[in-house]
């Protein structure tokens, strides 16, 4: 589970003397699913996924040769990138289709996310970056941009709405 | 299964099934170009179009833009491109080669060294498309159409770009304004777009990069392409209907920030979003009682024709379509439901019918209108609402504004946290700010007013702050900020969101001229406007801001 989104080719890259243009081709390749992963499960829709992760790699190939990490700064950036197109949309959230609706879920699954679409943006990103990019807490702090106290209470929240909402409905 | 094992097994389960191929990059001819940087989020609409096309009607429009402007500034930079001709695939950029931006003219390089660029103006940094209109609206009105056509002729046929310029795309919008503007060092130019709905967007073309980290966009304007306040006079067309209804109509709801329903008789309803100034007329709802702001369509909670105890809640969108959400059953006390406050925070919708005036206690039924659907949440009492940071929401009120009730399940139980200054006799709420702190007044003296905190002190005690109507806060221009408004001068003291204190001093903001402020909002141009009404018993009465006021105005207010 650790570091299932977060593996860095760029020393290796480096070490093969590949040229900057074909690294971030390469880069582009390998990165790209897992990305388009994180996206959804972030925003829960694949219309919206698709934009923001051309939008981040966009954004991190001018600093692609600068970056050390350059895929843990694409999932920064795509995480940031999602919270700012959360923010666009919250405001009509009340007449949205529900989140992760197209995707098709057995009845556990789909009680699941319909809980996790009601959380507040920051706890859903703090118990996705937990739980399926297997960060720690500081490094889910670092993405979010906010205190580890912040995150735990966030993963904390969260866990705790969603164990008392499917307790209610089960 | 403990439920982090059970969350663990779903996101990599729903994981599974996103099985994205990414997009091929295909190497085509290289071509000089400005990297393009979309805020509006509008990139799905560019899909489907050619790319070098769109690469080459960029090169126009901002080199167009340059020479209408006589810009020709050495940060703006040219990059090389590796143009992609398959749908969806990101336009991408190899690093930067540092070319003056005087290439893009159509006439070549010119001779000499550039002249230096317009006198420009820092906004700071933006997050996302409402703050940037808001910030342009707040300069002036948007509406320098003559001077968006003026590029219509450089923009290529085969373009998004052209279709917005002609207006022959009417998805994409209508241009309604161009600014010349820098982001982050680097040159471009943003327009802003009007669509049918009445609702604005902006696109920003240029060179620059928004801050990846932090999805700021740090923007310069050029001077002489801001709007100017003097340039033309406001634009309300919902203004005049509105002070038609209030010679006849007894009946306006109001909600922040800025929503408004006026009874315009038999059923049907004016809606006005002030900070859009887009408005629709909703025909046969019945009585309104609460209204909300969704954006680019209204939340009204009606009083059901057939029952005493029921209440609807319905959308309306801005082609007057009504879409019936739900209903709320509530307790029979005294007739009718009076009144609805809605909220919005984190996907949900809030809304808090009254049932009851005249008990100790305010009866307030809660329910959340989530997915198109409203589901009731325990009562509580009435009164304004407040989310705080910590995922709280506060009920401030009750029948004497002086309760508050709190939950940390979104309204699913609720315990009592009241709070009262041990300086005053009777503590009035303005705003709650979170668990332990409010922003309040003694009730029999207004003019005391400060920070309440859970143990009885005051801190912030405000000087020099004296109004006999008392106070109510509404949305600042500045989103950071709240106006604080006494009810009776009309004075407004700036707030800082966060906290409650004062982050400037008191001021003139409405004239009252003897009346009362009922309600206020700020405008789509950046200003202030407010209901102010006349009259002996002319008092706020809750959602219904004309309440017993013979006469109430409209009234224009300073920034």
């Amino acid at each position: 589970l650790r570091r299932l989104y977060g593996v860095s080719l760029l020393g290796s890259l480096r070490e093969e003397g590949v040229q900057s243009e074909s690294r971030f081709e390469a880069f582009y390749r390998a990165e790209f699913a897992n990305a388009a992963r994180l996206a959804y499960l972030l925003c829960g829709s694949q219309l919206i996924s698709d934009d923001l992760v051309q939008e981040a790699f966009l954004a991190v190939e001018p600093k692609f040769d600068q970056v050390h990490h350059p895929a843990a700064y694409l999932r920064t950036t795509l995480v940031r990138m999602s919270a700012t197109a959360h923010r666009r949309t919250e405001r009509r959230a009340g007449l949205l289709p529900k989140l992760y609706e197209d995707k098709v879920l057995d009845a556990s699954t789909a009680e699941l996310f319909d809980v996790l679409g009601l959380l507040p943006y920051q706890q859903r990103a703090a118990l996705t970056l937990r739980y399926w990019c297997g960060l720690d807490t500081q490094e889910i702090a670092d993405v979010l941009g906010c205190r580890s106290g912040t995150v735990k209470s966030s993963i904390s929240r969260g866990l705790s709405r969603l164990r008392n909402e499917l307790k209610d409905a089960g | 299964m403990s439920i982090e094992e059970r969350l663990h097994e779903a996101l990599h389960r729903v994981a599974e099934q996103v099985n994205p191929e990414p997009p091929a990059r295909r190497s085509g001819a290289t071509v000089q170009m400005a990297e393009y940087v979309e805020i509006a989020g509008l990139r799905s609409r560019m899909r489907g179009l050619a790319v070098v096309a769109l690469a080459a009607v960029l090169v126009l429009v901002v080199a167009g833009v340059a020479v209408l402007l006589g810009r020709n500034r050495t940060s703006d930079r040219v990059v090389s491109i590796n143009a992609p001709t398959i749908e969806s695939v990101p336009i991408t950029s190899s690093s930067t080669s540092q070319e003056p931006t005087t290439s893009l003219s159509p006439d070549g390089p010119p001779s000499g060294p550039p002249p230096p660029g317009p006198p420009q103006v820092d906004l700071g940094s933006f997050y996302d498309q409402d703050a940037l209109i808001a910030a342009l609206q707040a300069s002036g009105p948007l509406n320098n159409e003559d001077t968006a056509a003026n590029v219509e002729g450089l923009a290529s046929g085969l373009s998004i770009c052209a279709d917005i310029m002609a207006n022959s795309d009417p998805e994409a919008g209508e241009v309604v304004h161009q600014v010349g503007a820098s982001m982050n060092g680097d040159g471009g130019v943003v327009f802003v777009l009007r669509h049918g709905d009445g609702t604005q967007s902006v696109r920003m073309y240029s060179a620059g990069d928004a801050d990846p980290a932090t999805g700021g966009c740090r923007m310069l304007f050029d001077v002489p392409f801001l709007p100017t306040p003097a340039s033309a006079p406001p634009e309300r067309p919902w203004q005049e209907r509105v002070a038609d209804l209030l010679q006849t109509s007894r009946t306006i709801v109001a909600d922040h920030p800025g929503v408004l329903a006026a009874d315009a008789g038999g059923g049907d309803w004016l809606l006005i979003n002030t900070s859009t100034n887009a408005s629709v007329t909703a025909q046969a709802v019945g009585n309104i009682i609460g209204v909300g702001d969704l954006g680019d369509d209204f939340l009204i909670v009606t009083n059901a024709g057939d029952s005493e105890t029921l209440v609807n809640v319905q959308s309306v969108s801005l082609d007057g379509t009504v879409r019936a959400l739900g209903s709320i059953d509530t307790p029979s006390y005294y007739g009718s439901p009076p009144r609805a406050v809605v909220g919005l925070h984190d996907n949900v919708a809030y809304v808090l019918v009254q049932t009851a005036t005249n008990v100790t206690q305010s009866i307030g039924n809660l329910a959340v209108v989530f997915h198109g659907t409203v589901e009731r949440r325990a009562p509580t009492i009435y009164g304004a609402l407040t989310f705080t940071d910590e995922g709280h929401l506060i009920v401030s009120g009750g029948n004497l504004g002086t309760q508050r009730q709190i939950s940390t399940d979104m309204g699913g139980t609720w315990t009592d946290s009241s709070l009262h200054a041990n300086d005053f006799a009777e503590t009035s709420i303005v705003m709650s700010l979170d668990a332990d702190t409010e922003l309040a007044y003694e009730t029999a003296d207004p003019s005391r007013l400060g920070i309440v905190h859970s143990d009885g002190s005051l801190s912030n005690e405000f000087s020099g702050a004296s109004d006999g109507g008392g106070w109510f806060v509404m949305p600042a221009t500045d989103p950071r900020q709240l106006l604080l408004v006494g009810r009776l001068t009309g004075q407004s003291i700036p707030l800082d969101r966060t906290t409650g204190t004062p982050t400037g001093a008191s001021g003139p903001t409405f004239p009252t001229d003897g009346g009362i402020v009922m309600t206020a909002w700020p405008t789509a141009d950046g200003t202030y406007q407010a209901l102010v009404g006349h009259g002996p018993h002319c008092q706020p009465d809750g959602r219904n801001v004309v309440g017993d006021c013979p006469s109430v105005t409209i009234v224009d207010g300073s920034s």
